[in-house]
């Protein structure tokens, strides 16, 4: 095998070359989720979510040999991917869906702080989709299991793509009151 | 800190919602942001809501029914991209430093790929959840298509509680609800009661209590049963203004073939041979010689060992004897009826009969995951929610009907042996499964409806109570009941669940949920299948035959712009137009490794070694205390998948002997250059074609880059590199 510089850090088992081992990679995948959930309050859309998270891991790759085993992953991560989200901003400033910077930071310390019951709500969000109605979540279906976009589904079901958005932002919210009332009860019942 | 109302909560999620959908006009942006800064209490609600949406895109696999996307646009991402090429997104200069060492090149791209994949899991996740993925079935996919009901793990106690929340629809507004009124709304038209097969000239078997014998005379040779099926699609089809797909190339469909069938991808010699023979019949001669293949029938002794007692085997039951079981009666090609017989009425030693397995690993909370598991698997239908409350909108699926079923498991007992000699390994106890002796046959089960009710049931099935006398096992009269049921109930799920397994999708929406509510398209030709099934004996081998070489079966898996095919997140159905592409189950992706790097290195196929392949696929498995005793199956194409992959020592060791092992082949052609012979038998050896022409560029512009090593060590690891890259590839791990 070509010997490999220091500065590129590729992913191969502790075994070998000293590369990140089982754990790191382990924690790494938990991590995925979480972190697209802290990037996404952030960016102005879902696609520069995925290129932020992107980015992050390939840092948090070339950085594996800083982590200290043993600490909280999770909050490192996050760290990586706030830089990331900053340098991204400044990448793009010219984007028209953006929002200052001052809410920015706002919004970044709230989520750097946020406790990560992700597992919960994914699970009570699982249930409360479900307990949809029909068309409704025939909706959500198509907006987020089809990757279409809004127009999309509206031009797919023949309706006004305004009365479409309405719509989305409705569900929205009634799942989010069904979510919110799913981990009060949990929270009670334990 | 000022005070937020409720008004600005409700303007603030307005906004957010504008923001989510990239619709905020100048002047909404600004009024966003001074809401944010001015009163930090709906920061916090801004983030939940953002983190709403950004949910439902990231677990799009925990709303989506969709066995296969019919969006062109993910099709395209597959299509093209394998990791040998870096996809389009990510930003340019990503590609200019990864022209530096060994495994930054692949990481960048699986890095990149991983992105684009993660979000793509919906389908890989999906289609592992049908075709021949076992019993995984993740929670969220109950509640999402059996209708509005409790989630398995609200209904955790098997004993219903009967002040339990009445199960509602989500309120279109929000003023309070009215749930029954909701309901009656929101009702589905429920389809007329599924044929009975009164139409067709079934009738009904003379001598209940036997099993059909194979030899009796078919209603239908196989040559006209697969001219019927290809007719009634063909109708179809035309009805419904749909083209269908053209056929699938050799290539492709060789490897679909051994992989359904056998559960692995064919060996270089096995498609070689394939595609170099010119009778035009090679597609039904294939078929025919895999079907009588013993591999198999250990496949689906395989499939079937994870759906009856799932990976995990939290109960430590015998797995070892109950997969015996299932390869015998597999390999002699025993009459389905007759397994499922076996199976539901076993009684005897774990390590004697080592049906008894299945039972031992559901009797635990009074047998209600028996019941549950057997209905599911057997019948075709979702009955666990019955257990606390009849079915919301099928009016014959009641909880009346869910503990008279469960009554026939009742007086089933299970006993641990105590053993002094030393065959039994320290890990496995060795149980005994008999009935209660001396039970009362008349004895109830007793139950509580949702108002608090006790209620008492005898043993029924399909309206049908059994003569309860004290002979004949409450078991073994199910088994007759099974046999006997006019509707065909055990033969119907087991075809609907065979037709997935070719073709990715059912039936009906859910393989296992066959009951009224659910409305299966082309009902004639599932009739049809399971007439001719039941007229075969319940024959595994012929049912498999028909399907394998319908006309349908041979085409692509690719829409193309006739094709409609409806999305599958609609209500509408497919049509079979074309073969829905599914991702590998663990098992497959073991061996097809195993398979591709043999074929690689020109050895022989050795025989798998269990213990190894099942540690390895547990690494994907977490068991789910649910009241069906499930599991998660995490398996699905995304990052986590090719980490793991490649950091597998097993597998770095594995590529490396076979590399070399093609480098010092002798029997090398002399006329072609060794880089291009043996690119082109990794690429044949792992994903049955040729390198394509941008696959070459990149691996040559990957040699040049190794400038700096000699010659053959460059040569090496290049080879290595692209074996990593395809053995990483959607392409590989998905099933054409």
């Amino acid at each position: 095998m070509t010997p490999i510089p220091d500065t590129c850090l590729p992913p191969q088992s502790a075994a070998s070359t000293g590369g990140p081992g089982e754990d790191f990679v382990r924690l790494f995948t938990q991590s995925q989720r979480a972190l697209y959930l802290f990037i996404i309050p952030l960016v102005s859309s879902t696609a520069d979510a995925e290129e932020v998270l992107q980015e992050t891991n390939v840092v948090i790759w070339s950085k594996w040999s800083q982590f200290q085993p043993g600490t909280n992953f999770l909050a490192w991560g996050r760290a990586i991917a706030r830089l990331e989200v900053f340098r991204h901003r400044r990448r793009r400033d010219s984007r028209m869906h953006m929002l200052g910077d001052a809410v920015v930071e706002l919004v970044a310390d709230y989520v750097t702080d946020q406790p990560s019951d992700f597992d919960l709500r994914r699970d009570a969000l699982a249930r409360c989709v479900g307990r949809l109605r029909d068309r409704d979540r025939e909706l959500i279906q198509r907006r987020y299991g089809g990757g279409c976009t809004g127009d999309d589904v509206a031009a797919q079901m023949g309706r006004p793509a305004n009365s479409v958005y309405q719509s989305f932002g409705r569900i929205r919210r009634v799942l989010m009151e069904c979510v919110r009332r799913q981990l009060t009860e949990a929270e009670f019942a334990s | 800190m000022t005070q937020t109302t409720p008004k600005l909560q409700d303007e603030l999620l307005n906004l957010a919602s504008l923001y989510c959908d990239e619709r905020l006009d100048h002047a909404q942006r600004e009024r966003l942001t001074s809401l944010l800064l001015q009163h930090e209490e709906l920061v916090g609600l801004f983030v939940e809501y953002l983190q709403l949406h950004g949910q439902l895109v990231w677990d799009r696999a925990l709303i989506a029914d969709d066995a296969c996307s019919a969006e062109s646009a993910e099709f395209q991402f597959f299509a093209d991209s394998n990791a040998t090429s870096l996809p389009g997104r990510g930003p340019r200069k990503r590609r200019a430093r990864s022209s530096g060492s060994a495994r930054e090149w692949i990481f960048a791209a699986a890095a990149v790929v991983a992105c684009g994949v993660l979000l793509t899991t919906v389908n890989l996740v999906r289609n592992s959840g049908q075709g021949n993925s076992p019993s995984a079935t993740v929670v969220s996919t109950d509640t999402s298509v059996s209708g509005p009901g409790p989630s398995p793990s609200d209904t955790a106690a098997p004993d219903p509680v009967p002040d339990q929340p009445q199960p509602d629809l989500l309120p279109e507004t929000q003023e309070s609800p009215d749930p029954d009124m909701l309901m009656a709304d929101t009702l589905p038209a429920v389809p007329d009661k599924i044929p009975a097969g009164s139409e067709s000239s079934l009738a009904p078997l003379e001598t209940p209590a036997e099993i059909p014998e194979s030899d009796a005379a078919p209603h239908l040779t196989d040559r006209e049963m697969i001219a019927r099926i290809n007719e009634m699609l063909t109708d179809s089809w035309q009805e419904r203004g749909v083209t269908a797909a053209p056929e699938a190339p050799q290539e492709v469909w060789v490897r679909r073939a051994y992989l359904t069938l056998a559960g692995r991808v064919p060996t270089i010699d096995e498609t070689q041979r394939f595609l170099t023979s010119a009778s035009g019949r090679s597609r039904i001669l294939l078929v025919d010689q895999l079907l009588s293949d013993h591999r198999t029938s250990d496949n689906l002794a395989g499939i079937w060992l994870n759906l009856l007692i799932g990976r995990t085997n939290p109960r430590a039951v015998d797995d070892r004897a109950l997969l015996a079981f299932l390869v015998e009666q597999f390999r002699q090609n025993r009459p389905w009826i007759e397994t499922v017989g076996k199976l539901v009425a076993a009684e005897g030693r774990s390590d004697q009969n080592g049906a008894t397995n299945f039972l031992l690993a559901h009797l635990n909370d009074q047998a209600t995951p028996a019941t549950a598991v057997a209905a599911r698997l057997f019948l075709g239908e979702q009955v666990h929610c019955t257990q606390c409350h009849n079915h919301p909108f099928a009016k014959d699926r009641t909880q009346d009907e869910f503990w008279s079923l469960n009554a026939f498991f009742k007086q089933t007992e299970r006993k641990r042996v105590a053993t002094p000699d030393s065959t039994t390994t320290a890990d496995k106890a060795l149980w005994e499964l008999t009935e209660k002796v001396g039970a009362d046959p008349r004895e109830m089960t007793f139950y509580e409806t949702r108002r608090g009710v006790p209620t008492a049931v005898l043993p029924k099935f399909a309206g049908l109570t059994p003569e309860l006398d004290r002979g004949v096992s409450r078991r073994a009269q199910l088994v007759r009941l099974l046999t006997d049921d006019p509707e065909h109930r055990v033969a119907r799920s087991m075809v609907n669940r065979m037709w997935a397994h070719f073709f990715g999708v059912a039936f009906t929406p859910q393989v296992d949920d066959m009951g009224p509510h659910s409305d299966p398209c082309l009902p004639e030709l599932l009739d049809l299948l399971t007439d001719g099934f039941v007229r075969s004996g319940y024959d595994l081998r012929r049912l498999m035959t028909w399907i394998a070489l319908s006309d349908a079966w041979q085409l692509s898996s690719l829409p193309d712009a006739g094709n409609s095919q409806p999305s599958p997140e609609s209500e509408e159905t497919a049509l079979f137009s074309h073969v829905c592409s599914r991702q590998m189950g663990p098992e497959e992706v073991y061996e097809s490794i195993r398979v591709a790097l043999a074929s690689v290195a020109g050895q022989p196929l050795a025989a798998s070694i269990d213990e190894h392949r099942r540690k390895w696929v547990n690494e994907f498995v977490q068991s789910w205390g649910t009241d069906e005793n499930d599991e998660r199956l995490q398996f699905s194409g995304d990052v986590s998948q090719a980490l793991l992959m490649m950091n597998g020592t097993d597998l770095n060791q594995a590529i490396t002997e076979a590399v070399q092992a093609l480098l010092s082949a002798s029997d090398r052609p002399q006329r072609s250059s060794a880089s291009e012979y043996c690119l082109n038998r990794i690429a044949m050896s792992i994903l049955s074609r040729e390198p394509t022409s941008a696959e070459v560029r990149v691996f040559n512009a990957r040699l040049r880059s190794l400038n700096e090593l000699p010659a053959d060590q460059a040569l090496a690891t290049a080879l290595e590199d692209m074996t990593w890259a395809y053995l990483n590839s959607a392409a590989f791990i998905s099933v054409e």
